[in-house]
């Protein structure tokens, strides 16, 4: 644009702002408007810059293949996949892109169309539910088994198993929502079997995925969070304390990995390279280091 | 049908639009009235609200509520009140978030009555508060109107602060808002759609009932 088409079109809205504004019961003066706008063009100039200078980098970023891999990742797959990529990376000429969040919101974004490529859930249910919305070509594997943890980052003694939790100086227990996130059935399933849910309910805290939980832990904002164990692994400075949660109170929790539609039309033989990685033993040996069983 | 979510939401809304008045008219009527010099800096702080995205509000009471700093260890502590994942602290972070639309159209209006009005009830020796609530207040009643309006509506379709240190706690902090979007996520759309309607229903009832009662209000919405 112009230098005057801009400065006409900055007027336009100018005056269209303090119209809307009036509307609003708020007086701007135009001088005030003025500064306003000043402090909109500055602020939009600088993603301009940073652009230039990531330039380089970015255009090294795309490798040979073209497009990165898209892989959607259940949310206690954090820390474990930041090591995964860079050992992955290291070898391959594809570079992954992960986005995490619960394993059932990725499972309806995939369902209404989000283009991932590879799916890596926290159990088998959603991406079975995949399958069956036709949304995937091969059948979801296991690829590792998760494991639940009692954590805190205040000065507790969890030494006794869930039944510490009883304890009237736990007052906020943080867990997943158990609709979207299976680390969040699989706590709420050893709460039950431990025969402490009924007492504890009423201090319970639910977070949109163990991510939101670990927040809430760090932050001190809640007592003791149900988690994944890969996050006292994956957090290393003052990581507090945390006790295993017996394996025996709850279902086990299966992790499935399943390529989809999308990345079998656009990307098949890199989601297929990618998979077999994540079965290889260097791969399997980080997964042990971030507490995950073997398949 | 779990009705909570929904009972709980309007709840909300009531509670914080009365409890804004009490506080937004007096801030209203001193930042009209007042002269001083960090007079556009409180201005902009109550601004505030509307132009940051919902998360950073969320984030930063998180942190001022939480117990690892001073705020949030103080009120634990000495008042044995506790700010997150409770109703009363989303009360006091819904009285943060809408506070400008509580603020803004009092102060607007009050500025733009004519200076005679205010000097005619001091000159028949009322105080200053006398003629705020017998003189001021009745002479903006529009204005006065489309603050509670809109202070309720927007405390109804909160969701990103909500969101951060609800901890959507069924009953409690699970508002509609919240519900919905879980709803959503599960793919139970028909209990997302009950609920969206519900709200809708509820919402424009409201509001067609509050116009056609105010002829003279002023349709910002």
């Amino acid at each position: 644009m112009s230098k005057k088409k801009k400065i006409s079109s900055s007027i336009d809205s100018c005056r269209a702002a303090q119209i809307i504004a009036l509307f609003c019961g708020m007086k701007i003066t135009s001088v005030q408007l003025v500064s306003l706008l000043v402090v909109l063009l500055v602020g939009c100039a600088q993603p301009a810059d940073k652009q230039e200078e990531s330039g380089e980098a970015s255009s090294s970023e795309i490798d040979a293949a073209g497009e990165k891999l898209t892989v959607a990742a259940a949310a206690n797959l954090r820390f474990v996949l930041a090591e995964l990529e860079i050992d992955f990376e290291k070898n391959n000429a594809t570079d992954l892109e992960i986005i995490f969040a619960s394993s059932g919101k990725l499972t309806s974004q995939i369902i209404n169309g989000a283009p991932f490529d590879v799916f890596l859930s926290a159990n088998m249910k959603f991406p079975l539910k995949l399958v069956k919305e036709k949304m995937t070509t091969g059948k979801p594997i296991v690829y590792a088994l998760g494991t639940l943890i009692m954590w805190s980052t205040k000065d507790l003694d969890l030494s006794k198993g869930l039944s510490c939790l009883l304890d009237d100086d736990i007052e906020k227990i943080a867990i997943a929502s158990d609709k979207n996130a299976p680390y969040g059935s699989a706590a709420l399933e050893a709460l039950k079997s431990a025969q402490v849910y009924s007492k504890i309910e009423s201090k319970l805290v639910y977070g949109e995925s163990v991510s939101q939980v670990n927040q809430y832990v760090k932050s001190e904002s809640v007592d003791v969070g149900l988690t994944n164990k890969s996050v006292i692994i994956g957090m290393t400075q003052d990581n507090g304390i945390w006790h295993d949660v017996d394996t025996a109170l709850y279902t086990q929790i299966d992790q499935g990995i399943v390529i989809t539609n999308h990345g079998e039309e656009h990307r098949g033989v890199d989601c297929q390279t990618f998979l077999n990685y994540l079965f290889s033993p260097s791969a399997q040996e980080i997964f042990a280091k971030y507490g995950y069983l073997a398949p | 049908m779990d009705w909570s979510p929904v009972l709980i939401t309007f709840k909300l809304a009531l509670i914080t639009t009365l409890a804004l008045f009490v506080v937004g008219v007096p801030l209203a009527y001193w930042l009209s009235y007042g002269r001083f010099k960090m007079k556009p800096a409180v201005e902009a702080l109550v601004t505030m609200p509307l132009v940051l995205p919902p998360s950073v509000l969320g984030f930063y009471l998180l942190v001022a509520f939480g117990p690892k700093y001073f705020l949030g260890n103080f009120l634990n502590e000495y008042l044995n009140i506790n700010l997150l994942f409770t109703f009363e602290g989303l009360i006091v972070a819904s009285m943060i978030y809408s506070l400008p639309f509580m603020v803004q159209p009092i102060q607007s209006a009050l500025e733009n009555l004519p200076k005679s009005l205010k000097e005619s009830a001091t000159l028949f020796g009322k105080s200053n508060f006398t003629t705020l609530i017998k003189v001021l207040l009745p002479n903006i009643k529009a204005s006065v109107l489309t603050s509670l309006v809109l202070t309720f509506t927007h405390t109804v379709g909160e969701f990103g602060v909500v969101l951060m240190i609800g901890g959507s706690i069924p009953g409690e902090t699970k508002l509609a808002s919240i519900a919905i979007y879980e709803e959503v996520e599960a793919m139970n759309y028909g209990a997302a759609h009950t609920y969206s309607f519900i709200l809708f229903a509820i919402s424009f009832t409201i509001l067609l009932l509050v116009y056609s009662l105010n002829k003279k209000a002023i349709k910002v919405i």
